[in-house]
């Protein structure tokens, strides 16, 4: 947790300067003692510090961060330092303010200001001088606190890059993390799948054969009775087409769970998102305006027909978060040696809730009978087995964006 | 007339694919499991095996391929839940192994009888008759 360590170890700074500065200004009352001017103004300056640091600070901080605003802080705090060496005669309680206000300025992981140093110690260095402060102390202080400043500007440096380094390998993991856990519960939902739509298919399969039979036995059926007339004009076609569906829905989870992969032909994505398009124009051509710009993507290997399926599945996935003829936009290309496809809506968009489930089976936001939730599992499903990936971008109410990337085919030769 | 042995464990779906195929003028024989079809096949002497794939015990590709040891001459089929006919799931890779066609679930009866029909050939030199005049008792 690099962020709740670095807070941890501000407030640990934070801590050692406050006590840092408390012993400073008790060893410069020590060393004006007697000189009770000297002593009460040591007190107030002290005090209008500690004011600074608990109000001033946290009602400045609020203002959008920036150099500017760093600076003029850290400047306040500086003109409190010199005062205060200046108000001790420059003693050498005093002085150790000087390196002390350098390292304090610069102490936290995020602030980094070297014009600032050099200024600070030309400012405090002429002060001292002008007030007749031996030249010795005033070379050998800002001497050290230069070379204090630069030190500890090293370090923090190395700090710093170890931690954005381990920030960026922190967020590899997870996303490394998030991958497996989806894939897991891609396959565990995948096996499931499989074993329902064996057990339906068995079934089903004799009650298509027996319907259909029927249906035809009773269509020859010479001088039939009214109520066989009925069944078999209207009743059993009926049956018939629900059986269809039940069948279709069937053939959709046995594709999502292990496919049902043709032997794979290098083919070329274009083609593909053109013949979908053909199939799903018409469906979606009183929702939205399709926009199709075709990119020059690298030929794939696989099957043809499922990435169309999964061209389809997404067109009209974006159409029924469509209304009022805007535009869905289907674009195709290159990027990092493979092929994308990109389909894009301006429609209701999806919630963070609905992002989380959206590539399980049965999962849909439509109303019962408008859609099983097995378009985008199925979409995820055949990406996945050509070696792509399928990403997601949505805001609710300004629309989404699928982004699929599959990676180009092998070099001719290889089998 | 051609005979077919049908071999399925499961009952209804055996019958449903007799019902079809006994309609269109086959005769034809059901059987349980592989085992059994095994024993009834110097027997019944098939023209046509139609194995379903999955099957506890034998497996209705090991059944094809003991089949085919067997009685060379019989044209062999797969009945699987496959949605395409050229897949490769286990079934489709099994059935290309074996040499055999491959029947999907649910199936198409046209379908069905024209892959039969193109497969056995005319029947036993007397070429096919019109089915409903074979339809046996």
């Amino acid at each position: 947790m690099p962020a709740a360590v670095g807070r941890i170890v501000d407030r640990r700074v934070d801590l050692t300067i406050v006590a840092g500065s408390i012993a400073i200004y008790c060893l410069m009352i020590w060393q004006a003692w007697g000189d009770w001017r000297a002593v009460g103004a040591l007190v107030a300056i002290h005090f209008g510090h500690v004011l600074m640091v608990k109000l001033v600070h946290p009602w400045w901080e609020r203002r959008p961060p920036g150099h500017f605003s760093e600076l003029v802080m850290a400047g306040a705090h500086g003109l409190l330092c010199i005062l205060a060496a200046h108000v001790s005669h420059w003693s050498l309680a005093g002085w150790l303010l000087v390196p002390f206000h350098v390292l304090a300025g610069n102490s936290h992981q995020d602030k980094e200001s070297p014009g600032y140093v050099a200024i600070f110690l030309a400012v405090n260095a002429a002060v001292a001088w002008a007030d007749g402060a031996p030249a010795s102390h005033v070379v050998c202080f800002t001497a050290l606190a230069a070379v204090l400043h630069s030190f500890w500007g090293a370090r923090a440096g190395l700090l710093r890059q170890a931690l954005a380094a381990l920030q960026g390998e922190r967020a590899k993991l997870e996303e490394a993390q998030r991958k497996m856990v989806e894939q897991e519960k891609m396959s565990s939902l995948g096996l499931l799948t499989a074993g329902i739509a064996h057990e339906i298919n068995n079934p089903m399969a004799f009650v298509t054969s027996n319907i259909r039979e029927l249906a035809r036995d009773l269509a020859e059926l010479p001088g039939r009775p009214d109520l066989v007339r009925e069944y078999a004009e209207d009743v059993l076609p009926a049956t018939l087409e629900g059986i269809q569906r039940v069948n279709s829905v069937v053939a959709d989870l046995r594709r999502f769970s292990h496919g049902d992969p043709a032997s794979p032909v290098e083919f070329d994505l274009n083609r593909e998102v053109t013949a979908a398009l053909r199939i799903c124009e018409p469906q979606v051509r009183d929702r939205c305006r399709l926009e199709v710009f075709l990119g020059e993507p690298p030929r794939l290997r696989g099957q043809p027909q499922e990435l169309a399926r999964v061209v389809l599945n997404l067109v009209l996935n974006a159409a029924q978060a469509t209304s009022g003829g805007a535009a869905v936009r289907v674009t195709t290309g290159e990027r990092e040696g493979g092929a994308t496809l990109v389909v894009s809506d301006q429609g209701s968009g999806m919630s963070p809730e609905t992002l989380s489930h959206l590539f399980e089976p049965f999962f849909t936001t439509k109303a019962v009978g408008e859609g099983t939730g097995l378009g985008l599992a199925v979409a995820h499903g055949i990406v996945s087995r050509h070696g792509g990936r399928i990403q997601v971008e949505s805001e609710l109410g300004r629309g989404s964006t699928f982004t699929v990337w599959l990676p180009r085919a092998p070099a001719a030769g290889a089998a | 007339m051609h005979r077919i042995l049908i071999v399925d464990d499961e009952p209804e779906v055996a019958k449903a694919l007799r019902r079809v195929l006994v309609r269109q003028g086959f005769e034809v024989e059901v059987s349980p499991s592989g085992a059994d079809g095994l024993r009834r096949l110097s027997e019944l002497e098939p023209h046509a095996v139609i194995s379903d794939f999955r099957m506890p015990g034998m497996s209705g590709a090991e059944f094809l391929s003991e089949v085919g040891r067997r009685a060379p001459g019989a044209v062999r089929f797969l009945l699987s839940g496959c949605t395409t006919g050229t897949s490769a799931d286990p079934a489709a890779r099994s059935a290309d192994e074996l040499g055999c066609g491959l029947i999907p679930k649910p199936w198409d009866a046209g379908e069905l009888v024209g892959q039969l029909r193109r497969a056995l050939g005319p029947c036993g030199g007397g070429g096919p008759r019109p089915p409903e005049m074979q339809r046996p008792s």
